[in-house]
């Protein structure tokens, strides 16, 4: 086994168990509030949203720890980055086949577990295949830890300068964008396509989180530690 | 090939400040060698570029006659502990070992846990939990343990008291007697490891001052001590390094062979002399404020 | 133990002579490795082994293949031979020296000389 994969085993708590007992409790809450209100007016929720964002997280802040101690101890740049990229595609499949596997059991064979709840399966408005809700909870956990990741290698790379450039230069961006995208009133219109056309934004998404694997190996492999 | 390290015209700058300059030296296998100076030296820098932990400005480096830049093969032979080694804040110390033994293709595991007794570590806790000496204790049981060709200890006794360093020299010489391997010690604790090295490296505002073996070092200076005015006497026309006077009495360090025609001048003239140790000797190479300095650097 | 007055390998052998001369080690017994040497005295096991070689060189020890270091017959008595010799150079000459720059005369030090070999009865 690549020994960066077995140093990322020791970190099933902030990789799976964290996550999901977290993701878990939330379930609980919701479902306990549904039972004590009785309601059958399906509720949405967003509480699936956490573990999208211990994904992030985990992308930043595992790496703080692991690549300067790698280093240190004889490990080749490419053999940590290979491992990193290894240990997010296991953990976003795992997670995104518990996910898909809820959100079946939610909406076809419990009938939102008898309160018409919508925790997991809100990509039901788009597709209820079961595989394909799989392969975009995938996408979209890589594309989570990528873009911590991603970050992180700026920060290795270029240090707290970097950072802050970093942070400058994404919010002048969204800054004109939003409001490029006011002036010409192409919000509504943008959201219509999406609604229309999900799985090409998901292929964007997809393609966004490679360019983030791509760069993060040619800054680390520039990273000093 | 017998060349473990090779470092040619090596140089490191941060803008217009340059940290090393133009440092060339080369380490044969199977030697212990001493990489000495004072802190802020250089002497991490260093290191730190020849195990591509850091990028040179320009000059070059081989390892094991390779470039050890992302090269697997010549990085598994080489473990470096740096004072400042980072330890993921969860693992436990047995995490730390467990996965050593999957990064060092040479690790012996019982050696480890013979190490850890001797050091008396909890494998069980937290790398978080361990005060600064244990640290270091974890840094030289790995140093240790991964057996590599090259293995390079960066001060790794902060925090430790007199009794654990010297069960560290005891283990390293014990060690590199059964498997001889090449050892960089770097430390500015001269006087204890002095008679481990077999060469000495020194290193001063980023520059190699000394690469000689440490006998010979031994013998580059000794000490006079007497009446001012026959020490005096004494040190003309000698390279003096130092002279301190107390009294009608004077103490003078020379540069120099003791050799019996030096012996027996300074015997006549009723002058005591005395050795002058590798520390004595480097911290009076080293001392900016010396005039003599530059004289000395060859 | 060992001190920077003289180079290391010298103060090795010298450690290794004195042994011989006192008995502690035996003509025909095996003298400690070089290894043994060296994590005794915490010194680099090369200079360990440039000690041992200077008594191979003088024939005080020999090699025996893939056993170890031995002490040679007739080694002891090679060894008060050398230091008899040195004994004069090393102690009775500075001995005179010091006694010259104290004012001590012949007499006082011939005296002096008896007297210290009653104190060691």
């Amino acid at each position: 086994m690549n020994p960066v994969l077995k140093m990322h085993m020791k970190y099933k708590l902030i990789w799976m168990i964290l996550p999901w007992t977290t993701l878990l409790f939330s379930f609980a809450v919701n479902l306990l509030i549904a039972v004590l209100v009785n309601d059958k007016g399906g509720l949405y929720t967003g509480g699936v949203a956490s573990i999208f964002i211990f994904m992030f997280v985990a992308g930043i802040t595992i790496p703080i720890q692991t690549f300067p101690f790698s280093l240190g101890l004889s490990v080749r740049r490419k053999d940590y980055f290979l491992g990193m990229m290894a240990v997010s595609l296991i953990v976003s499949a795992i997670s995104a086949a518990i996910l898909s596997i809820f959100s079946f059991i939610e909406s076809d064979l419990t009938g939102g577990w008898g309160y018409k709840i919508h925790f997991f399966s809100l990509l039901n408005a788009f597709n209820t295949n079961i595989i394909w809700q799989f392969g975009i909870f995938f996408i979209l956990l890589t594309h989570m830890c990528l873009s911590g990741f991603i970050i992180y290698s700026i920060y290795q790379r270029f240090g707290r300068s970097g950072m802050l450039w970093l942070f400058v230069l994404l919010v002048l961006l969204l800054t004109v964008l939003s409001l490029l995208f006011t002036y010409f009133q192409w919000w509504i219109p943008i959201f219509q396509w999406i609604a229309h056309h999900p799985n090409l934004l998901v292929l964007w998404i997809l393609l966004a989180s490679c360019i983030y694997a791509a760069l993060s190996y040619l800054l680390l492999r520039k990273a000093a530690v | 090939m017998n060349k473990v390290i090779e470092v040619n015209h090596l140089t490191k700058s941060y803008g217009h400040h340059t940290v090393v300059h133009d440092v060339n030296f080369s380490l044969e296998a199977g030697k212990i060698y001493g990489l000495l100076g004072r802190n802020g030296a250089g002497k991490t820098t260093v290191m730190k570029m020849i195990t591509a932990q850091l990028f040179p400005t320009s000059g070059e480096i081989k390892v094991f006659g390779e470039n050890l830049y992302e090269n697997r093969s010549v990085l598994n032979q080489v473990c470096f502990i740096k004072e400042s080694q980072k330890y993921p804040d969860i693992f436990r110390i047995a995490d730390v070992l467990d996965l050593c033994s999957s990064f060092f293709p040479n690790w012996d595991r019982e050696y480890a846990d013979s190490l850890i007794e001797d050091f008396r570590l909890p494998v069980k806790r937290r790398i978080k939990k361990l005060s600064r000496g244990m640290l270091s204790s974890v840094g030289i049981v790995v140093g240790l343990a991964s057996r590599a060709p090259l293995t390079i200890f960066d001060e790794p006794y902060l925090g430790l008291d007199a009794v654990a360093r010297s069960i560290f020299y005891d283990r390293l010489l014990e060690d590199y007697g059964t498997h001889p391997r090449t050892i960089i010690l770097s430390t500015h604790l001269i006087d204890e490891v002095s008679k481990m090295l077999e060469h000495v490296l020194v290193i001063d505002d980023g520059r190699l001052m000394i690469n000689e073996e440490a006998e010979a070092i031994r013998r580059r200076a000794f000490s006079v001590a007497g009446p001012s005015k026959k020490v005096d006497a004494f040190t003309v026309g000698r390279e003096t390094l130092s002279r301190e006077a107390i009294g009608g009495m004077a103490q003078a360090i020379v540069m120099g062979d003791l050799n019996s025609k030096t012996r027996s001048q300074a015997k006549e003239l009723g002058l005591e002399i005395n050795p002058v140790s590798m520390q004595q000797l480097i911290i009076h190479l080293t001392n900016h404020n010396s005039q003599r300095k530059a004289a000395i650097n060859q | 133990m060992i001190d920077d007055s003289r180079p290391i390998y010298v103060q090795i052998a010298e450690r290794i002579e004195n042994d011989i001369i006192e008995g502690g080690l035996l003509e025909e017994s095996q003298v400690p490795s070089t290894n043994q040497f060296a994590s005794f005295y915490q010194i680099n096991p090369a200079t360990a082994g440039k000690g041992v070689n200077l008594l191979v060189d003088q024939g005080i020890l020999y090699k025996k293949r893939g056993v170890g270091m031995f002490v040679a017959t007739g080694a002891r008595e090679k060894l008060i031979k050398k230091r008899r010799e040195l004994f004069f150079e090393q102690y009775v000459v500075s001995m005179i020296h010091e006694a010259e720059k104290l004012g001590i005369t012949r007499e006082e030090l011939t005296k002096m000389i008896q007297k210290g070999d009653k104190i060691d009865e």
